[in-house]
């Protein structure tokens, strides 16, 4: 556990955590860091670590030994992985824990800011060997970069990582837009749907921002240079969203609904578009 | 140019291919993306895409699909599923809980301005980010921002918990 602490004095990772559950009564007999090499995929996790296997066992080792169910929290990625073994426990292709594995072990899963349907940077990560932080370099830190690492050994280095491809964006146009509108447009001008734009900056037409809008934007504008990761986790409003856990039924097949937040039910199980649907702000 | 332009890997030249040029000139959504992707890169993509689904089409994800024959394709394809929320349905557990909890409010990357790259190797490595270009909105340095915690957008933090996951089958 002491490998997800800390990272350095003061930059903590899980730290600020473990002592919140020392503070309410968990000992390290009852804590597990699951920790994995985000360089694999899942497949390569259990191939090469048996990553899955060895989680399933802890987790049934904790179960049994403290006679309570387990809560699993993941960060990020994290909880794509979570997800993958969610599946992969309970199928006969994977774990064979069974149907009931995950409701006979798990208490709870808390996912903290979860990559869950991927993010836009693998795509340049692929296309260029390039991202948000490599676009911030000033010009003496791209020269010495470029002769430590160049864009092609970069590329080659993102295009090694299996993990990488886990994170490309998921659910298509339906979720993450199309040319003329995403789901988060409501705070920008542009479609955020254009994840490529190889238009020209001369030739995209400045468009007309409304003003609530500009002003929302300028709003966190300032923040946007030098931002570290402490003070994204330092500065965040932290959103809640509970699914509560349904009565037992059999006309549930597989996915939990919140009581307090009756839906028209829809008649198949396809996912609702997010269009449809605002995200809690 | 970089240093390393000077010594293309075997195979590499200086031209981008013709059918990137079609995607060269206008905005991409991510349906496009992934199609300039897999002719940029086309046996990453193919290995890429047999382990890992994209798709949105959430289906029982423990079994084969009905009727299928059980052969180490149709299992890897099964496997590629599992990482994917979104074609997955929840394993059925009425007794756990889940919490989503996430941040908002900082700038976080959603798209990126694209061009021509100014050095060598370009059947490789033909686009660059346009990191000259800022605007008053809500593009820095070639990165177009939206709403998310900073790393992950708002979208991929808060569609499953906030609705996808709360949905109810019939």
């Amino acid at each position: 556990m002491a490998a997800a602490d800390y990272l350095i004095a003061d930059y903590w990772v899980w730290g600020k955590m473990i002592e919140n559950l020392a503070d309410v009564g968990y000992d390290t007999s009852m804590l597990f860091m699951a920790a994995y090499d985000w360089r694999l995929s899942c497949q390569k996790l259990e191939m090469r670590d048996a990553y899955f296997s060895r989680l399933k066992s802890e987790i049934e080792l904790l179960h049994k030994h403290h006679g309570e169910k387990v809560v699993v929290l993941s960060h990020s990625m994290g909880g794509l992985v979570f997800t993958y073994f969610m599946q992969w426990v309970e199928s006969a292709y994977g774990g064979n824990g069974g149907a009931s594995w995950i409701d006979t072990h798990l208490e709870a899963f808390v996912n903290i800011g979860g990559a869950m349907l991927g993010v836009p940077k693998t795509v340049s990560s692929l296309l260029s060997g390039e991202m948000k932080d490599t676009a911030d370099l000033n010009s003496v830190l791209v020269y010495i970069k470029e002769n430590l690492v160049s864009n092609l050994d970069l590329l080659r280095l993102f295009r090694s990582f299996g993990s990488l491809p886990s994170m490309l964006p998921k659910g298509g146009t339906a979720i993450w837009g199309n040319l003329t509108h995403a789901p988060e447009d409501k705070y920008h001008n542009t479609s955020l749907g254009v994840i490529l734009d190889f238009r020209s900056f001369s030739e995209s037409a400045p468009e007309s921002v409304p003003h609530h809008i500009r002003t929302q934007q300028q709003r966190f504008r300032p923040e946007y240079r030098d931002t570290i990761a402490t003070d994204i986790v330092d500065d965040v409003g932290l959103l809640v969203c509970v699914v509560a856990a349904s009565e037992p039924t059999n006309s549930l097949p597989s996915l939990t609904h919140s009581p307090s937040r009756p839906l028209s039910l829809p008649h198949s199980c396809r996912w609702m578009p997010p269009m449809s649907h605002a995200l809690p702000v | 140019m970089d240093a390393t332009d000077v010594a293309c890997p075997a195979g590499v030249t200086n031209e981008i291919p013709k059918e990137l040029q079609q995607y060269a000139s206008r905005p991409l959504d991510i349906d496009d993306t992934i199609a300039l992707l897999r002719l940029v890169a086309p046996g990453l993509m193919s290995k890429i895409e047999r382990e890992h689904s994209m798709e949105l089409n959430p289906v029982d994800c423990s079994h084969l699909p009905h009727g299928v024959p059980e052969t180490p394709e149709e299992i890897e394809r099964l496997r590629a599923r599992w990482g994917n929320p979104l074609a997955c349905h929840l394993p059925r557990a009425p007794a756990t809980k889940f919490y989503t909890l996430y941040g908002i409010g900082k700038p976080t990357e959603r798209g990126y301005l694209y061009t021509r790259r100014s050095g060598g190797c370009l059947s490789l490595l033909p686009f660059q980010i346009r990191t000259n270009v800022t605007d008053d909105v809500n593009v820095q340095r070639g990165v177009r921002l939206g709403e998310g915690d900073g790393t992950v957008p708002l979208i991929s933090l808060g569609f499953l918990g906030a609705h996808a996951w709360t949905l109810v089958c019939t």
